[in-house]
């Protein structure tokens, strides 16, 4: 297991376990922090997918990236 | 606190801290150019935007950072789009105007980027530990026995 995914095991287990003794402010935050974490490893594999896509030559897809911002800037400005 | 507690702080705070940087710093060293550069950003504000909306919508990123994250998207997001336009015109026309520009756009996104970056890692990062860590403190662990 690779330490990312055992630190968010560990943090979810304590946010379970937070959650079940009462202690649902403390769950939240222990959960608003693996969710980060998750973030972080999330946006990290993006970015060593578009590594390796250079590294190999591929052609540049600017539409797509674009429309994928554009889709989660909507997503995060909206209601 | 109990030091396996701040342990459990202390572990959850360095692996927040070595969050993205493998593939991240790949990318960028993978940019053999300007362009190359240009195109890394506009992939990593495109990740990190997916990420921001993803945890919007988990609804437990207190509403103060949801408010600067879309401020900062507000700020960013123009400069981001831009860049392909600026590469494009220099790829086709490789003179020192055009590189100008481009270098121009590429530091306004990249300091546009870190604040978006920063305000996201802030969100779950050092701020939450520091949270947990006095939280922590208060809880009585007696009642949590049951889960050693």
């Amino acid at each position: 297991m690779d330490p990312i995914t055992l630190a968010l095991v560990t943090l979810r287990g304590l946010s379970l376990a937070l959650s079940l003794a009462g202690r649902t402010k403390n769950a939240a935050d222990v959960e608003t922090l693996a969710s980060a974490v998750e973030a972080g490893r999330n946006v990290d594999a993006h970015m060593a997918a578009v590594a390796a896509a250079l590294k190999s030559g591929q052609t540049k897809d600017w539409d797509a990236v674009h429309s994928a911002i554009e889709a989660n800037s909507d997503r995060l400005q909206g209601g | 606190m109990r030091p396996i507690h701040r342990s459990i702080a202390v572990m959850v705070a360095t692996f927040a801290m070595v969050l993205g940087c493998t593939g991240t710093r790949q990318a960028y060293q993978a940019a053999a150019n300007l362009e190359d550069h240009a195109y890394v950003l506009t992939h990593h504000y495109a990740a990190l935007v997916h990420e921001a909306a993803n945890l919007k919508e988990t609804g437990t990123l207190p509403a103060n950072v949801v408010t600067a994250l879309q401020a900062a998207d507000r700020a960013a997001k123009p400069a981001v789009l831009k860049l392909e336009a600026l590469a494009r015109a220099y790829e086709a026309v490789q003179s020192a105007e055009n590189e100008v520009a481009l270098q121009a756009a590429v530091n306004e996104a990249v300091k546009l980027i870190a604040e978006f970056a920063r305000i996201l890692k802030s969100s779950g990062g050092s701020g939450a530990v520091e949270r947990i860590d006095r939280d922590l403190s208060r809880i009585d662990w007696e009642a949590l026995a049951w889960t050693r």
